[in-house]
């Protein structure tokens, strides 16, 4: 041990040499007036104080033993610096110097004044993080998909529709341009009628309930549609502006209508629901505006996995057929799409943006070929077609 | 003779601006992982503002403690919250076909977990805590606390806000009783009813509210009995009454606020440590003052901030999507509106969009929290430390050093839940 302790018992020596600081000694909260000589000859920090019993302590601190307090480098005494130190032999004490000189004497000859203990249990923390990350990972990938599938098979239809109707006032409100309106629903009463018209055309073939899909048409100029939770299909304005026949929009409806049929968009709310809470709890976003965002963003332009996305293309093909309809019809679109876009380059359109879009196209098309062209009716008169193009106006 | 010891504050607001500010960014740079390691140096930063007898306080925790512990509580909690809320949300539809229910029963399960994490929180910062060299500490008992809390606030509701004060009075007896400086175990002396006076003016408003929304809710009750509505006098009662409510939660508010500050001062007041005590001078016009004045230089620092990050990532935009350039500085806006679609040239996928989104609401949180931080928290803490003295300093000589609590676990738990966040 480098610290001496020697006692003096003589309260009536001179006063010591040396500058008045503070200390305290790390055993008790009392604070001393100590006389603090640096000499830098010997190396060392000559501190002086008489303790309760009028004894005088004598410690010797090595220069290189000294210490910074973590964190308290820069500490002032109104204008002026002040300096807190300790000793690595004896990190509770704390010497509090006010005096300027002393502390840049302190600060040129003192070696060691910014080391570190050294850091320990480096492993245990890669570990910890290791096993942190791992379980987050299981968590969101794993347990909250396999729950959110079994409660969405589960689910009565009336909460189904509640939740739906509850995302869907969501999504208005997001892609509104105000902050008080939310996004205009298209509501034009003939076009309307057309939809209805295409709805039950569909409906008819599926076996699927006659009230199992309501069908919306929101006023924005993005080339999307998507199903929502309890039978909701959103079809945006722009994707009846792109498409050239209302083939076109029914193969996209019936895509939408397979998942549906699935209950994805209730499995894909539901896990939502879990994964944007773990999210944010690992972020530290206590607003929960990154939930919000994000998870309005996902509903939209929702991406099901390759064999949901699949099936429900399956679905559509399936369907089509029976409603009179070729499965082709869902080709043209797309391949329009893909040659203004690109296959990957977005516009805010996840059916152009859709991974292996050419896939899609091919299949759509090699559904076609065992379709009998005889057998297709127009979805839609003319007339009909022209006012669901105005469902807008 | 006793002596007494002023408590000094050393602190500007300058180096605190800068800090914060910096470590904000580095927070969010890092996707918030830095978090614990600003929170760390700020509560550095705050404790050594703070110098009973011209000796600072010292905060000698380390954010890697905290990064640990929160790791720990994160997989706790990931599993609790992300199957709880999933299954709650699930049943509430199923059950309800709405989602207040779920809300309601995750909160009744959060009541135990918020003051077992505050607790547990508060002990890892005794432990981190010394002045004069000598550690602060808390018992181990945030089981009991939680239990205990429950209890109260049971208590509390069976009453009707009667026993508020008691809960209030309780529970920080729980805490202080269980403290030490040092070997020196503290004890908070008083009696819950000494808080009760402070309390009735806002304990009248809340039943006043109660009362009026009980009678506004019988009104209601009429109006399906008949099913043709209200009686013209009724309905305009209903509008006259749910418009004091609205008007009545103000006072409520304000008694509320004074109480907390009164409550405050006369806990403080009452607490010893063997031989010492403490005085407070806290006073409420001041801190309403501050809190007022904060809040308001708060939000003008904030909408600067952030309107002139937009406008810095209006520019971006502009410099990469040069289709964008006469929208100029509203580019940003426009984006987050989705009003790019009659833009010719490229455009920003929704991806970059949301993005971008992202991180213009991140920055606006963040420079909300600096600017609080330095213009609310800090003259508080400041009015807070300079009014408060110790009696019968001569008896901290008789106080030795206590053995280190580990506090493992950090404050995990309370920072999932962000119950650190008045530092």
């Amino acid at each position: 041990m480098s610290v001496s302790a020697t006692t003096q018992p003589s309260p009536w020596a001179a006063t010591p040499e040396g500058v008045r600081c503070e200390f305290v000694d790390g055993q008790t909260a009392k604070r001393h007036e100590v006389f603090a000589e640096l000499r830098a000859a010997e190396g060392l920090l000559a501190l002086n104080y008489p303790d309760e019993t009028g004894t005088y302590v004598r410690l010797a601190w090595p220069l290189s033993h000294l210490r910074h307090v973590e964190g308290h480098r820069k500490l002032s005494w109104g204008k002026a610096p002040m300096g807190i130190f300790t000793n690595a032999m004896s990190p509770h004490a704390r010497l509090y110097v006010r005096d300027g000189i002393l502390l840049n004497e302190i600060r040129a000859q003192a070696p060691n004044l910014s080391r570190r203990p050294p850091v320990s249990g480096r492993g245990r923390l890669m570990a910890l993080i290791g096993g942190a990350v791992a379980s987050i990972a299981l968590i969101i990938f794993v347990l909250i998909p396999t729950i959110s599938d079994q409660l969405a098979l589960r689910l009565p239809v009336e909460g189904e529709r509640a939740l739906g109707d509850k995302t869907y006032e969501q999504i208005r409100q997001s892609f509104s341009d105000s902050q008080f309106l939310p996004l205009q629903e298209c509501r034009a009463e003939q076009g309307e009628a057309a939809l209805v018209a295409m709805r039950d055309r569909l409906l008819g073939a599926s076996d699927l309930d006659a009230e199992a899909v309501r069908l919306t048409v929101l006023d924005l100029d993005m080339i999307n549609a998507f199903a929502l939770p309890g039978g909701r299909i959103v079809v945006m304005r722009g994707l009846i502006d792109a498409a050239e026949a209302p083939e076109e929009v029914a193969a996209v409806i019936a895509h939408e209508i397979g998942h549906v049929a699935h209950r994805d968009p209730t499995r894909h709310a539901l896990r939502g629901v879990g994964t944007f809470g773990v999210l944010s709890l690992v972020f530290g976003d206590f607003a929960g505006g990154t939930v919000v965002l994000l998870g309005v963003n996902q509903l939209v332009n929702a991406q099901y996995s390759q064999e949901a996305e699949s099936a429900a293309d399956s679905y559509a093909h399936a369907l089509l057929p029976k409603a009179g309809i070729s499965p082709g019809a869902l080709a043209p679109l797309f391949e329009r799409l893909k040659a203004e876009y690109g296959d990957a380059e977005g516009l805010a359109s996840h059916l152009a943006s859709h991974p292996k879009l050419g896939d899609r196209v091919d299949r759509a098309h090699a559904a076609a070929d065992s379709f009998d062209a005889a057998a297709s009716a127009p979805v839609l008169s003319a007339l009909e077609w022209f006012r669901l193009q105005h469902i807008c106006d | 003779m006793a002596q007494l010891l002023k408590t000094e504050f050393e602190g500007r607001l300058g180096p605190l601006l800068r800090l914060s500010l910096w470590t904000s960014v580095l927070s969010v740079v890092t996707f918030g992982f830095y978090r614990f390691w600003m929170k760390t140096r700020l509560r550095q930063h705050f404790w050594a503002a703070v110098r009973p007898d011209r000796t600072p306080l010292e905060y000698v925790g380390k954010g890697i403690e905290k990064f640990t512990g929160f790791l720990i509580a994160l997989v706790i909690l990931a599993l609790l919250i992300g199957v709880l809320a999933l299954v709650l949300v699930y049943a509430s539809y199923a059950m309800f076909s709405e989602e207040y229910e779920a809300y309601l029963i995750a909160a009744l399960i959060a009541v135990p977990l918020v003051y077992f994490a505050s607790y547990r929180a508060k002990r890892y910062v005794y432990a981190r805590t010394r002045w004069r060299g000598i550690r602060f500490a808390l018992e181990p008992a945030a089981g009991r606390y939680a239990l205990y809390a429950v209890g109260q606030w049971l208590l509390t509701l069976v009453t009707l806000g009667l026993l508020w004060p008691r809960m209030t009075f309780k529970l920080e007896k729980f805490r202080t009783d269980r403290t030490f400086f040092g070997d020196q175990r503290l004890h908070q002396g008083g009696k819950w009813a000494g808080l009760l006076k402070s309390f009735l003016p806002a304990l009248a408003c809340l039943w006043l509210i109660l009362g009026m929304t009980a009678y506004a809710a019988t009104l209601k009750t009429d109006e399906a009995v008949d099913g043709s509505g209200l009686p013209a006098a009724d309905a305009l009662t209903l509008a006259k009454l749910i418009g004091i409510i609205a008007f009545m939660t103000l006072p409520l508010f304000f008694f509320y606020a004074r109480y907390r500050i009164v409550a405050l001062r006369y806990l403080a007041n009452h607490k010893t440590a063997g031989q010492i005590g403490l005085i407070s001078n806290l006073s409420f016009p001041r801190v309403l003052g501050i809190t007022i004045g904060g809040y308001i230089l708060t939000n003008i620092f904030t909408l600067l901030a952030s309107l002139a990050t937009g406008a810095i990532l209006s520019l971006l935009l502009v410099v990469v999507y040069p289709g964008l350039s006469d929208l100029g500085f509203s580019a940003m806006g426009a984006l987050n509106e989705g009003r790019l679609n009659d833009v010719d040239g490229a455009v920003p996928s929704p991806e970059m969009a949301t993005g971008f989104a992202l991180f213009l609401y991140l920055a606006t949180l963040l420079f909300f929290g600096v600017f609080r931080q330095c213009f609310v928290l800090f003259p508080t803490w400041r009015h807070y430390a300079s009014t408060l003295s110790i009696t019968g300093g001569e008896h901290l000589v008789g106080i030795r050093q206590r053995d280190r609590d580990e506090a493992g676990g950090a404050e995990g738990m309370a920072e999932a839940f962000d119950l650190g966040a008045a530092i």
